[in-house]
């Protein structure tokens, strides 16, 4: 078969007796719709709730949930969730891009135990990572035990609760999730491109720079608005390993649902995630379409 | 053996005509070619005859039984594709009996099958192999033993050597003509080289443009092409513009020249094309006041060893003119030459 | 010299990020109940411990039940979506999947808030369907993608090739598509079961403590104070999900799953 007609075929889908056959799609699809979107619809709803001050809410149309959005101590919560995820992303990408590049370049061999490695950490409870940190960051345990052995501290100490234990943990977190999400463009990307950059006198390192970087512009660029959205995603890590002062949009979120029993507060707050979260990466789905196309 | 018979087939994908009204009637028991350029339809209607894909209009008949609404998986046609398309997660035997294997036929019929195809394809003792250990080679003979297995009533091969190298290419078209000759089935390969139609084929169809542009022989595609699409796209041709008349001449560039006329050609002045091929032409010098010919301008000659190349300019028209390489030309680039114009030439109906 | 500077920084950071897993390891092996690094003295206790105790084998079973369950309920959903998807075009099967890939797009904590209130509202707040189904569902994105990453491997002429050998749809379905996704279909149901076995934040929404899975039991000990045993918990997480998905590895294209370019030539 010709190039031409391969592609004249391609997208004509053959319709014979697919009519029956799309009623499997009706299980799935009673699946998703009842259990999935009933609940952020119902969530929705419950977001303009009133809450009864007992605890619980009725139903009602109020805004006071979204109104409650200027307490400072919310607004707080949202600039510092956003500034600690945007540099968490930042430097994730930054940190993965270069790491990705290497070892999409590597022997299978070594690939495959990387991607294993990744996936594990991907998986892992946040519970089990951020015990972890607890842990190597603490008096007894952690590395200030070795900084003592090497003779730079005097006696161990703890490193959290503070922040940086926080942008720790959370770069540990996403760093995965970063490398997954550009791999698949790294690994198809055309190597002759740099090998090209070779040749006219660029070495590895300038090559990576001057060649990969900017033909990835668009991976990188949906990679910084996933990564970012993955890190707002982070609720135990500001909880196990910050100060209620250091508390997330999520954690909050969790904090009003179950020990406040504020649900339409939570609610609100959700639908409001949810929407930063939805322009983000269909904005972004947009720019880059059009960056390609 | 079963013929196969096309009736005002369309094939029309959104309001893009692949397929123009083809009317074909194919004999039993040849091989055929579907010959055309890339996009040309050819291998839309070699998807229609498998069943792939649907008509839009018109009625494909085996052996005159009505087929059109009948999906590939009820047509009994052997294929063969261009990447072979073996079953990665089967094994050689696996994808040779897989067809046998859905008609729950026992495994030592099916067994016994796929050795006896694998013995015909002259690839005994690799049944147990995996599709990955295999060449291109074999492959596309494992693939042709597949299309095989079931007794197909068509054996249909889309552009089926164009994944091997030359040298193979040339081997196995001879091995699939004598395969083709031995069990006299229907077989119907699609391509877009010319020079393997001409030397694989018993029937030639060319197709271009959603359109039959010519069927018959290969000998009588290349003497007699009956389209300027046809004299252009098999062999290379010159063709004259000019005016045809029933009396055996024609009019070029203010010349008579003389040529059998075409029942086509009548007393008015109708346009037609003289077909000229480079083994027809031969190039004599101007003094010899040749009849029947036309001036030129030698301008290129290449050497090939088994015949020499010439090509000569008269105005706009680029001619090719084979000459044997045992003696030596006599004239040389640059020179002013008068080309001879058999009579035989095949004039084409512009 | 560049070559080695490359190597230097991609082991530099796959120690980092094994970094959290050796220490934990390490404060397992601690003889006392306190977690020194590096461990004082060398005993397996913790992990008898954990292994003989309902305590820990009751939400280590709830778990296995949940992730088993929401696994094959995940690629229950998501297989004749990517399917009708891929082979038919069909409308309805392409809006089914973009709505598997919103839990993926949100914080999971608002995909928690949707069910706690959900669940609530239709009165199974608390019960273990609540959670194996909102995890499969939460879920489904994984199956949704891998599935259809493997359709995508198919070249269309395989199933004309199967057509043409007399395959009928379904028999095309059951004898070339599905055996040729099949690793692709493992790969997404270790990554979901892995998931759910670790899930925390949907798990606790829907049942507080109720339906008591590991990660929920972990948090619950955390408050009563640390102990190795908790490190000897960890430790198996890791292991099961390292050895899931060096099972996948061995028997798929593990490359190839988590979308990399097929290289073998």
């Amino acid at each position: 078969m010709t190039v031409q007609d391969t592609t004249i075929l391609r997208p004509i889908p053959r319709f014979r007796g697919v009519d029956h056959k799309t009623l499997i799609l009706i299980p799935p699809g009673i699946m998703l719709l009842v259990f999935f979107l009933c609940p952020f619809l119902i969530m929705g709803a419950v977001s303009f709730y009133y809450r009864v001050p007992d605890g619980f809410y009725e139903p009602d149309f109020v805004l006071a949930n979204y109104a409650a959005f200027f307490d400072p101590v919310f607004l707080t919560a949202l600039a510092r969730s956003l500034t600690l995820c945007a540099v968490i992303s930042v430097v994730c990408v930054s940190l993965a891009m270069p790491f990705t590049y290497l070892v999409s370049r590597m022997r299978r061999g070594i690939q495959v135990p990387i991607v294993i490695l990744l996936l594990c950490i991907l998986t892992l409870s946040e519970v089990i990572l951020g015990f972890s940190w607890t842990i190597l960051l603490s008096r007894t345990a952690g590395v200030s035990n070795v900084l003592v052995w090497l003779g730079i501290l005097d006696r161990p100490v703890s490193y959290y609760p503070s922040r940086i234990a926080i942008m720790i943990a959370m770069l540990h977190f996403c760093f995965p999730f970063a490398v997954l999400t550009i791999y698949p463009p790294i690994s198809r990307f055309d190597r002759s491109l740099p090998e090209a950059a070779a040749t006219l006198g660029a070495g590895p390192i300038r090559a990576f720079f001057t060649v990969v970087i900017p033909a990835l512009r668009g991976t990188i660029i949906s990679a910084l608005v996933l990564v970012f959205v993955f890190a707002l995603g982070a609720y135990l890590f500001p909880q196990m390993l910050g100060r209620p002062a250091d508390w997330t949009l999520s954690v909050l979120i969790t904090d009003q649902a179950i020990y406040k029993s504020n649900i339409p507060f939570a609610a609100a707050m959700s639908v409001f995630l949810c929407l930063i979260c939805f322009a983000l990466i269909v904005g972004v789905g947009k720019l880059t379409k059009k960056s390609e196309g | 053996m079963t013929t196969l018979t096309l009736e005002h087939v369309w094939k029309r994908f959104g309001s893009f005509e692949a397929l123009k009204d083809i009317n074909l009637n194919l004999p039993s028991g040849k091989m055929i070619t579907f010959l055309g350029p890339s996009g040309s339809g050819k291998s839309t209607m070699f998807r229609l005859v498998a069943g792939l894909d649907d008509t839009t209009e018109g009625t494909v008949r085996f052996d005159g039984e009505d087929v059109t609404r009948l999906p590939a998986h009820k047509r009994n046609v052997g294929m063969v594709f261009q990447n072979y398309a073996l079953f990665p997660h089967l094994n050689v035997w696996e994808n040779i009996s897989y067809g046998l294997k859905l008609q729950k036929r026992p495994k030592a019929e099916r067994r016994a099958r796929a050795e006896e195809l694998l013995d015909l394809i002259k690839l005994p003792h690799i049944a147990d192999r995996s599709i990955k250990q295999l060449s291109g080679g074999q492959q596309q003979r494992v693939s042709i033993a597949r299309a095989l297995a079931m007794e197909p009533r068509l054996f249909l091969l889309d552009e089926p050597l164009s994944a091997l190298d030359a040298k193979l290419r040339e081997h196995m078209q001879a091995e699939l003509c004598d395969l083709q000759q031995t069990l006299g089935i229907t077989t119907i390969v699609v391509t877009h080289d010319q020079r393997e139609a001409m030397t694989m084929s018993d029937v030639v169809v060319v197709i271009d443009q959603g359109e039959v542009q010519q069927v018959g022989s290969p000998l009588e595609i290349y003497r007699k092409p009956a389209t300027p699409f046809v004299a252009d796209f098999v062999g290379s041709s010159t063709l004259l513009e000019g005016i045809a008349r029933s009396d055996g001449t024609f009019e070029f560039n203010g010349q008579s020249l003389k040529v059998t006329a075409p029942d086509w050609a009548s007393r008015d002045l109708t346009p037609g094309l003289l077909c000229l091929r480079p083994e027809q032409l031969h190039l004599a010098p101007r003094s010899a006041q040749t009849p029947n010919a036309i001036d030129v301008d030698v301008s290129l000659i290449r050497d090939l060893g088994s015949e020499i190349e010439v090509q000569a300019r008269a105005g706009e028209y680029e001619f090719l003119v084979k000459e044997s390489s045992g003696q030596p030309l006599g004239y040389g680039v640059g020179d002013k030459m008068r080309l001879h114009i058999p009579e035989t030439a095949h004039l084409i109906r512009a | 010299m560049n070559n080695h500077l490359g190597k230097l920084y991609v082991f530099g950071i796959a120690l980092f990020l094994m970094l959290p897993l050796i220490v934990v390891a390490g404060v397992s092996f601690n003889e006392k109940k306190r977690l020194y690094f590096p461990p004082r003295g060398f005993t397996l206790d913790w992990y008898k411990n954990v292994l003989n105790s309902s305590e820990w084998l009751g939400p280590i079973g709830t778990s296995l039940t949940v992730a088993a369950i929401a696994t094959i309920v995940a690629v229950c959903i998501a297989l004749p979506i990517s399917f009708m998807m891929w082979r038919h075009g069909v409308l309805f099967a392409k809006a089914l999947f973009g709505l598997g890939l919103v839990p993926f797009m949100l914080p999971p904590v608002t995909s928690a808030l949707g069910f706690l209130i959900f669940w609530s509202e239709i009165g199974g707040y608390g019960s273990f369907w609540a959670t194996t189904i909102s995890h499969s569902v939460f879920l489904v994105t994984i199956p949704l993608m891998m599935i259809s990453l493997g359709l995508e491997t198919i070249d269309d002429a395989y199933l004309d090739a199967a057509s043409s050998l007399g395959a009928s749809e379904g028999e095309i379905f059951r004898t070339v598509i599905l055996p040729l996704i099949l690793p692709f279909i493992f790969g997404a149901s270790a990554f979901c079961f892995v998931l759910s076995m670790n899930e925390y934040i949907i798990a606790f929404m829907v049942a507080g403590f109720t339906v008591e899975t590991l990660p929920i039991k972990v948090v619950n000990s955390l408050r009563y104070g640390y102990s190795p045993a908790m490190a000897a918990v960890s430790v198996f997480a890791v292991l099961a999900a390292a050895g899931l998905f060096l099972t996948v590895a061995r028997f798929g294209d593990l490359l190839k799953m988590v979308g990399a370019l097929d290289k073998s030539d």
